[in-house]
């Protein structure tokens, strides 16, 4: 677990929920060794696996299991909202808003040029809009996950799809297909709606300036292409937008540190 | 709650849903024992549930109450007043006198005076005491009886004294320091005051009914007869700036004179889901605060707790912009 050379090390772990994800970054911010891993039903024993296998000297955990990851190993923690916002910040340093869009919430970030969090706004109690939703849909219509995006990028046409509640929005499916709707129209449908609620959230927080998509929703090149065609403004993916949260832990562990040698 | 819910629908507040369920599950001895149950007509909701609680009791006095402020409304409460004084006349065989009102206002000025000197101790840092209790202190302002209750808060104020000259706080100096505005949080409500107070802030002040903004104006004790001093408790009322008024900008700056005055660094407006009033004021009300760089954060919730965990992501990211 501590790294063997004299470069201190600094690790954030982003206990979402469907993935755990791990990312270390040295002294001068620069990722090191990234890890993922489904979550699982025992989110502390991947956890543990994850980081045997990773070398670092100080750790921080954000994400939904980040109050048990402090409980089973005594470090520090950071809101999702934080992690994310400093993440998606230090990539891009002029942004002034986040969207993130993980497996079970969404949430809109506005920033203060120093990349402090300003305002913010969170999809609250269900996965309304969220990347379980987009699981559930692609496998209701026989998508994988992978390739949903790219399949409802190519159809032609979207369907208005009204609902938002995954259970409402599976049987609403399922009544298209009846119907004997385009499979891929349906999923362009579904991706419309998602980015019809995250713009709403969008301007709730900021009007204007570039959008960094983070979480794992944006892989989704349908989710981007959407997202930017609907807001007009341009829209910046992190090199592994899934990271961001668990970088942004990563570089505060470290800032962390360097408040707490200075107060000393 | 399933009970509850084959009386009222489900999208009903959990305020008005509570109520129910102490009447049907038999949980609250007051509603048991009283001799007239007094509701008013306050919101929609309450309004629409009165006529529902009339079947399940005999003894339901409905009140009328006006939403705007004007001459002619506060005839009209002032006309409410009167016939539920003469209702209560009837039911006690007691005459209302001078002398009795008086010292009912007495009474209930004291109370509130007490809970005057409980905020006022709030402001000092470290907070002598957790909002959690302070809330409870405010809560059990509707149903203590009044002269123990402005007893007892004074005895709590005597110990926060000594604690604020000892420099021992409920949390340590420091500690971000939030005012909690919006929906009344009644008896068995203290869910956000936990969450809060456990992602590491301190509520120093409520901007609610159940709280400052229903304890905050004294009755004027200048009138000499019934009829003045039944003036004097209209004009108290038309004080309140609950939101079920229209327009209410005085609450507003109520918000803003109440973070300033508590030292408070954020606002998390409360709103129960299904409260119309409150969660259309608080779009104003977050407007109002970021004007003045006020951080402000809007939740609506209700008394379950499978919201819990998203709301304290939320309560601790809005306390991590504080600090």
């Amino acid at each position: 677990m501590t790294s063997d050379t004299t470069v201190v090390r600094y690790a954030g772990i982003d206990i979402g929920s469907r993935t755990i994800k791990l990312v270390v970054v040295d002294g001068t911010g620069a990722i090191r060794e990234t890890f993922r891993s489904d979550t699982g039903f025992d989110p502390m024993a991947t956890a543990s696996e994850l980081i045997e296998k990773a070398a670092f000297d100080r750790i921080m955990a954000t994400g939904y299991g980040r109050n048990l990851f402090e409980l089973s190993f005594d470090a520090p923690t950071v809101t999702e909202i934080k992690a994310h916002a400093r993440g998606a910040w230090t990539e891009f340093p002029d942004a002034r808003t986040v969207l993130d869009i993980g497996g079970q919430d969404s949430k809109a970030i506005a920033l203060f040029e120093n990349g402090r969090v300003k305002k913010f706004e969170m999809n609250d109690r269900c996965a309304a809009g969220t990347g379980k939703f987009l699981e559930i849909m692609a496998a209701t219509l026989g998508f994988d996950l992978e390739n949903f995006g790219a399949q409802a990028l190519a159809a032609e046409k979207d369907l208005l799809i009204s609902s938002m509640c995954t259970v409402f929005a599976e049987s609403e499916v399922t009544s298209l297909i009846a119907k004997g709707e385009d499979r891929k129209e349906i999923a362009r449908g579904l991706h419309t709606s998602v980015i019809r609620r995250a713009a709403g959230m969008i301007n709730r927080v900021s009007s204007d300036g570039p959008i960094v998509f983070t979480g794992g929703v944006a892989k989704n090149p349908c989710m981007v292409q959407l997202l930017a065609g609907r807001l007009d403004r341009e829209i910046r993916i992190p090199s592994d937008p899934q990271l961001a949260g668990a970088y942004g832990a990563a570089l505060l562990a470290a800032e962390q540190e360097k408040n707490a040698t200075l107060y000393h | 709650m399933e009970k509850v819910e084959q009386l009222l629908p489900r999208n009903t507040c959990a305020l008005i849903k509570s109520s129910f369920g102490f009447k049907i599950g038999k949980v609250c001895p007051y509603l048991e024992s009283a001799d007239m149950i007094v509701g008013e007509n306050i919101c929609d909701g309450k309004k629409k549930a009165y006529e529902t609680l009339g079947a399940l009791v005999d003894n339901l006095y409905v009140m009328d109450l006006p939403q705007t402020k004007t001459d002619q409304t506060k005839a009209l409460l002032k006309a409410e007043y009167m016939k539920f004084k003469a209702a209560v006349e009837e039911l006690t065989g007691v005459t209302v006198t001078v002398e009795s009102l008086k010292a009912a206002i007495d009474l209930v000025n004291a109370k509130r005076a007490a809970i005057h000197r409980l905020s006022a101790l709030r402001k000092a840092d470290p907070a002598p005491i957790s909002g959690l209790d302070a809330l409870l202190a405010n809560q059990v302002f509707f149903y203590d009886n009044p002269a123990r209750f402005t007893e007892s808060v004074n005895k709590i104020c005597d110990e926060l004294e000594t604690r604020i000259q000892e420099k021992t706080g409920a949390f340590p100096a420091g500690t971000p320091r939030i005012l909690v505005s919006g929906c009344p949080q009644a008896v068995p409500n203290w869910k956000l005051h936990m969450i809060t107070e456990t992602a590491g802030a301190v509520i120093v002040g409520e901007e609610s009914c159940v709280g400052e903004r229903g304890t905050r104006n004294l009755t004027a004790d200048t009138g000499t007869t019934v009829d003045e001093m039944m003036d004097a408790i209209v004009d108290r009322y038309f004080q309140v700036d609950c939101a079920i008024f229209t327009p209410n900008p005085q609450r507003l700056d109520h918000i803003q004179e109440m973070a300033t005055a508590y030292n408070a660094q954020g606002v998390i407006h409360y709103g129960l889901q299904f409260c119309q009033p409150y969660l259309m004021e608080s779009i104003p009300v977050e407007k109002a605060l970021e004007e003045k760089n006020i951080p402000c954060l809007r939740v609506e919730t209700d008394y379950g707790m499978e919201d819990a965990g998203q709301l304290k992501t939320r309560v601790e990211a809005f306390i991590e912009q504080l600090r």
